[in-house]
């Protein structure tokens, strides 16, 4: 959790939208490294995690490709072109995140995770819901009151 | 089970969301002023649970009880999914709105059997060791079908071998398994002695 709120805290405004799944990233001097966590925090070990550079009208690049290990961390030496890169991490079993970043090789974090606490999305998701009941049962009600009248 | 965006092939895609739009319709017509409050419950019931993410086995894992909304709200399920999973993929970014069809799929197709093939067995009065032993078979069928669903979904994209890919889904499904087996057959055992009408809706 204390990682999590680590990866928040330091993360820049960039962020890009994750699946269940959030991906920290430094894009360092020798290589680029982070590790993946599924939402609720817990380290995605043995997933495929693949660095390759952004197409860019052409054929996109071969990716590096490695494992995360049992903590949740990859590491990659660092491009050896500055440019868009994406990291894609992947657990084989329908869990992946994306993150875009351009290489520059000077130390800055990046990160995705969604800003919105749980409990206000799970009240949103709820709210939502109610709503919707709410919309279908005036809908069934009015259709029901048109049958009776033209009955 | 929530599979994100970019996994699945195009055409896998369009053919899990086809035959979402078919569950979809003939749930959509089963809804009815009778039926809509149980919906409503079960679409936050299934969306709350689906978010609340349990740290065991390979990876991280939640509950689905799709086999006791099969129960509950058979074709129902559909819809009830539908929009449970719509709202986690727009809140908590699981799944994603290109994949909605496929999960929708994957968790309400598995439901909707289960409901359909075990409710003659709750007609007329039962014991409770008959309701317990139809909740974790509605729970099995449930969690299964979605697990080999998910898996030949997977599988039709290419890359992996099914074999391998459904051994993966049962480890991490397991334990799960075991939980929303006993779930299920506890709510179903209250609820069938409680209100023996409770499992007629969407049928």
């Amino acid at each position: 959790m204390f990682r999590v709120f680590l990866i928040l805290a330091l993360s820049l405004p960039q962020l890009a939208h994750a699946h269940g799944l959030n991906l920290s990233l430094t894009d360092g001097r020798d290589a680029v490294t982070g590790n993946v966590t599924y939402a609720d925090g817990t380290p995605l070990s043995g997933a495929s995690v693949a660095l390759q550079q952004a197409a860019r009208g052409g054929a996109a690049a071969e990716p590096a490709v490695t494992r995360t290990d049992a903590e949740g961390r990859y590491a990659f030496p660092a491009p050896r072109h500055t440019g868009e890169y994406r990291v894609i991490a992947d657990d084989g079993l329908g869990h992946r995140v994306e993150v875009v970043f351009v290489a520059r090789g000077d130390q800055r974090r990046l990160g995705t995770t969604n800003t919105q606490s749980a409990w206000s999305r799970w009240l949103s998701g709820l709210g939502y819901l109610a709503g919707l009941f709410g919309v279908t049962a005036w809908w069934l009600s009015r259709r029901d009151r048109t049958r009776i009248e033209t009955s | 089970m929530h599979i994100a965006e970019g996994v699945l092939d195009t055409p896998t895609l369009l053919a899990a969301a086809g035959c979402t739009a078919f569950g979809l319709t003939i749930g959509l017509r089963r809804l009815t002023p009778r039926t809509l409050p149980t919906a409503a419950l079960f679409a936050a019931v299934f969306f709350l649970v689906g978010t609340i993410h349990i740290p065991i086995g390979v990876g991280s894992v939640h509950l689905i009880l799709n086999g006791l909304i099969g129960l509950l709200l058979g074709w129902l399920a559909f819809p009830v999914i539908f929009v449970a999973l719509a709202l986690q993929a727009l809140l908590f970014s699981f799944g994603g709105f290109t994949s909605l069809g496929a999960n929708t799929l994957l968790t309400a197709l598995p439901a909707v059997i289960a409901g359909l093939s075990l409710r003659p067995l709750l007609q007329g009065p039962s014991s409770r060791p008959k309701l317990l032993i139809v909740g974790a078979a509605a729970a099995t069928i449930g969690i299964l079908g979605a697990t080999l669903l998910a898996a030949m979904m997977l599988w039709s994209t290419g890359g992996t071998a099914l074999s391998s890919l459904i051994s993966l889904f049962v480890a991490a499904q397991a334990p799960i398994w075991l939980i929303e087996a006993i779930v299920t057959a506890l709510t179903v055992g209250m609820l069938g002695r409680a209100r023996p009408t409770a499992f007629t809706l969407g049928t």
